[in-house]
């Protein structure tokens, strides 16, 4: 430790860098929890409300009464919250913050109005109008478990720090996400440099920076993912090893247990062992009891999946026949196809409140910059160009690209079965739905472009200079969208 | 030889460098706090233009000292290739020119507000303060009006609204003005102070300022840092 700190050239060592990343996205990410106003997350208000339910006894000892049925919820008092989110959210103004063109009237100094009263602790953080709002199936609690651990250690704190203390959990999930992230580029076949510039591009994609200040148990799914990819990584890398198979199997289980978008991470675990197997048999590489291991892992997943999932449930309504299933995806596709404008610049960090921004035009060179990288992976893996040394090899290419269509087509899947049984987009697939496979994108991205430009130097130039547009997009957002919606 | 020149540490650095400078920039300008008691609020809108005819002037009590942006609420505007809201502000008699600022636009889409900044006025406070608003349409032969929110307003800072030097009251522009504080240090402290609320003590004050100073200056090392570690002092090989 000595002897690297003397070292004058120390800050360039790939350690300090990682630590750089990781230390600037972690303080970031805490001012932007303190940004945002408590509740004014996605769904969040919800999230919490399924954690103070999991911290309440079995046995319901206190009044329960029936809430009626109201299908516009405008206002926090129509949800079925406990007493203290639905009195703490309007003792806190959110319905204030909630006004993207005006601000709260912010008393002097540093307490707000009535934050003695959310802090004198009156209201009890328990359902009493049933049936609660809370989020996910009975097992896809995970993330809320643990974050009812929290709740619970700190349970005689006031709201606020219970809250915002989640809140900062989540951030850490992600700067996990984040580690993670540049072991799966270094492991692929990128230099450290490369990885650390790509792990940095993550760390200042703007809506995902916005997206894990939450309490949602995206952060840990996203932990899931990225821990998947790793060890899809590294069981490519290195062949059949019980530390890749259980990195596989750990991330798929926490992902399953979180948020049901994991489950497209069982198919293509399944397919990933069952392809890379038959060609090992095929080239008589392997010998029968890492064959029969395979095959146990196999059923295990599908037994999994099938245990988890009405996987039938997942499928489209579309009255049976062929004719009308072309007829209904027809009508899906019609209808969200001209919706990827917008998702593509919602995934990019694009806030839909009220300015007109003209920064956000810079996505639009975010988009060329894609095209070119998708010709570059077509050419790669289709007209087999060469591959330059600073670029995977072409099984990660696959691999991750099997992972960003694995994911498209789960999400649009249960996308398309909504709109085939109400007949709209209810759930829409906004971009923040595959921020998951954002590592695995930001890998094509720029293996495509390494595959055109084929020269190192000219790859260094590129890669740092989408760092700097990112940084500056997500520097712009902060402080001249964000901030000043807020507060000034 | 210009390519080789024009992709270099320096060259990433200046982009850098000038993004920075044009974003904190903007931060500057807009760094200004908000008079709550003029909300942004929809009503009937009225077409403005360079006309004389098509003049708004509104007058009112400023609540502070240092006002130093007004934001002025507009719905959708057919202003197609587009054109250049001016906003002049002048003493209570409307005679004397004290500040002066215009935004270009191509578009006035529904529910937007545009922010007029200008050097702080000090000595603002309780002072009658007079705004003549109009919209100047690139194409001079078609002359197309921008559309302004006309509200309903009883507040006694409301002085005096007129459309074509017609006198209305009960109504003013959907207006917001805001001031600053008496230096950057205490604009600075009030903005921490606004962050902290509805806040648990660790997210509060210099705790958060400290936070923030420290992530920006760790973001932007490390993008130093990459630049220098990446690119090689010479220029491409």
């Amino acid at each position: 430790m000595k002897n690297f700190l003397i070292n004058k050239d120390f800050w360039k060592a790939p350690g300090f860098i990682l630590f750089l990343i990781l230390f600037s996205f972690f303080l970031r990410e805490v001012f932007l929890v303190a940004v945002f106003p408590i509740f004014s997350g996605q769904d969040e208000a919800r999230h919490y409300n399924t954690i103070q339910y999991l911290n309440e006894p079995k046995e319901k000892v206190w009044e329960i009464r029936e809430a009626e049925q109201i299908n516009e919820k405008k206002n926090l008092d129509t949800y079925n919250f406990s007493e203290e989110i639905i009195n703490t959210g309007n003792a806190a103004e959110i319905f204030g913050f909630k006004d993207s063109l005006n601000k709260i009237n912010f008393p002097a100094g540093s307490m707000g109005r009535n934050e003695n009263l959310i802090n004198s602790r009156q209201w009890e953080a328990i359902n009493k109008k049933y049936p609660p709002d809370i989020t996910g199936r009975g097992y896809q609690d995970l993330y809320h478990r643990l974050g009812a651990f929290i709740e619970k250690k700190i349970s005689n704190q006031s709201i606020l720090i219970r809250f915002y203390l989640i809140r900062i959990f989540s951030v850490i999930l992600a700067t996990i996400f984040i580690f993670l992230s540049y072991f799966v580029f270094k492991n692929s076949g990128f230099s450290k440099q490369h990885s650390l510039i790509m792990t940095a591009i993550i760390s200042f994609q703007m809506k995902f920076s916005t997206y894990m200040t939450n309490i949602n148990y995206a952060p840990l799914m996203f932990v899931s993912f990225a821990g998947f990819t790793l060890g899809g990584v590294l069981y490519l890398k290195n062949g059949l090893h019980w530390k890749n198979i259980s990195l596989m199997l750990a991330s798929v289980v926490i992902g399953i247990f979180t948020k049901g978008s994991a489950i497209v991470l069982i198919p293509v675990f399944v397919g990933l062992l069952g392809f890379t197997t038959w060609k090992k048999i095929k080239e008589d590489k392997i010998n029968k009891k890492n064959i029969i291991l395979v095959i146990i892992l196999c059923i295990f997943l599908v037994s999994l999946l099938c245990r988890s999932y009405d996987v039938l449930s997942f499928l489209p309504k579309t009255g049976g026949g062929i004719g009308k299933t072309i007829e209904s995806f027809s009508d899906y596709a019609s209808a969200s196809l001209p919706k990827i404008y917008s998702l593509s610049k919602n995934y990019w960090g694009k806030i839909g409140w009220v300015r007109i921004d003209y920064a956000l035009s810079f996505i639009w060179i975010i988009w060329i910059i894609e095209a070119f990288a998708l010709y570059g992976i077509v050419r790669f893996l289709f007209f087999k160009d060469k591959r330059p040394d600073f670029i995977p090899e072409r099984k990660y290419i696959w691999f991750f690209l099997t992972l960003i269509i694995a994911l498209q087509i789960g999400i649009r899947f249960f996308d398309w079965r909504i709109f085939s049984t109400s007949g709209k987009l209810n759930l829409g697939t906004p971009g923040r739905y595959f921020l998951p496979n954002l590592p695995v994108h930001i890998a094509l991205l720029f293996s495509g472009l390494g595959i055109i430009i084929k020269k190192k130097s000219y790859f260094d130039y590129l890669i740092v200079f989408f760092l700097i547009l990112i940084f500056l997009l997500s520097f712009h957002i902060i402080f001249n969208v964000i901030v000043p919606r807020y507060y000034l | 030889m210009f390519f080789k020149y024009a992709i270099s540490r320096k060259t990433l650095l200046g982009i850098f460098t000038i993004g920075l400078v044009l974003i904190f920039g903007s931060l500057i300008k807009n760094f200004s706090f908000p008079d709550q008691n003029w909300n942004l609020e929809k009503g009937k809108k009225i077409g403005i233009s360079s006309e004389k005819n098509e003049e708004v002037i509104q007058k009112f009590i400023a609540s502070k000292d240092n006002l130093s942006r007004i934001d002025i609420f507009l719905g959708n505007s057919k202003i197609e290739r587009g054109g250049t809201l001016q906003l002049e502000l002048f003493n209570k008699s409307c005679e004397k020119l004290l500040r002066k600022d215009k935004i270009r636009t191509t578009r006035i889409k529904s529910e937007n507000f545009f922010t007029f900044t200008f050097p702080k006025i000090q000595k603002t406070a309780n002072e009658i303060l007079c705004i003549k608003l109009s919209f100047y349409d690139w194409n001079s032969d078609k002359n197309r009006s921008a559309q302004v929110f006309v509200r309903d307003n009883i507040l006694p800072e409301n002085v005096f609204f007129s459309i074509n030097q017609e006198i209305i009251k009960g109504k003013s522009l959907s207006m917001r003005p805001a001031y600053q504080e008496n230096s950057w240090r205490e604009n600075i402290w009030k903005l921490s102070e606004r962050i902290s609320q509805y806040k648990p003590w660790f997210l509060k004050n210099m705790i958060i300022l400290s936070v923030l100073v420290i992530a920006i200056i760790s973001s932007i090392l490390l993008v130093v840092i990459i630049i220098f570690t990446i690119i090689n002092k010479s220029t491409l090989s």
